[in-house]
């Protein structure tokens, strides 16, 4: 049967700021509360976007100002989010681990951590706009 | 805004309470709080109960604090986990630092660490 919830889509654009990370949160989080996405599942894209924003801003742009983008999607049964920056491409990990890395490695446990609470995560290189790098994550509605 | 403290005297450290939002912008005060009370001699209970949001960032301040705790012999316990920190630190097996279930427990893991005395 096919969902009778309506579709609707938004972009976010910002620059790299951690406090501005936080008002992006929220607005994400308000979106995905408000299409009824259940208050646990919300903190798990809450803070999977919180750790893929930190991985931009460190890695990407070397913590100096850069544009990032959201762009949120809603089909009615699931929430798809592609986070993209413009910066340096992350070479480092092409993938989502699998695994957990450890903690001495060369990093990717904030990408771990966000494979494991999202429904479906991936990277893409280069982002949507041919530069820098996209995470495509996804969490259903239930 | 950042993070809000609030701490209680123990017989030998401190019982720190934590309301806000462990992230980027807010982890770099939290380590200046723990190695504030550290400086002071005390053994710091965490109490994470009102912390709404926790991430890597969180992760890295309690990893690089717990050697330095170690390597002055004094103790750092995180007590009464909320939710968002249970889930990252069980996703991520988080052990750098004990964690109790409450605030008794958390002076039973004190009384059992060697304070190098």
């Amino acid at each position: 049967m096919a969902s009778e919830r309506t579709p609707w889509e938004m972009t976010i654009q910002f620059q790299t700021d951690p406090e501005t990370f936080r008002v992006v949160r929220r607005s994400i989080t308000s979106a995905l509360r408000t299409a009824g996405l259940s208050e646990s599942r919300t903190l798990d894209v809450e803070v999977a976007v919180g750790e893929i924003l930190s991985n931009a801003y460190v890695h990407a742009y070397g913590q100096k100002p850069g544009l990032l983008a959201i762009d949120l999607k809603f089909d009615g049964d699931q929430f798809v989010l592609l986070i993209h920056d413009h910066g340096k491409p992350l070479t480092a990990i092409p993938e989502i681990p699998q695994t957990l890395p450890r903690p001495t490695g060369t990093g990717g446990r904030g990408l771990y951590l966000v494979g494991q609470l999202m429904d479906a995560a991936e990277i893409l290189h280069p982002g949507p706009t041919g530069l820098g790098t996209a995470v495509r994550i996804v969490k259903r509605l239930r | 805004m950042s993070l809000a403290y609030s701490s209680e005297n123990l017989p030998r450290g401190v019982l720190l309470h934590i309301r806000g939002e462990v992230d980027l912008a807010s982890a770099r005060d939290l380590e200046d709080q723990l190695l504030h009370h550290l400086d002071q001699g005390h053994d710091v209970i965490a109490d994470f109960s009102d912390v709404s949001y926790f991430d890597m960032s969180g992760v890295h301040v309690f990893e690089r604090c717990s050697g330095i705790f170690r390597e002055k012999h004094r103790a750092l316990v995180i007590v009464d986990a909320s939710p968002v920190v249970q889930k990252v630190f069980r996703i991520i097996g988080f052990s750098a630092v004990s964690v109790a279930m409450n605030k008794e427990e958390a002076l039973a893991l004190l009384r059992g660490i060697d304070h190098g005395e």
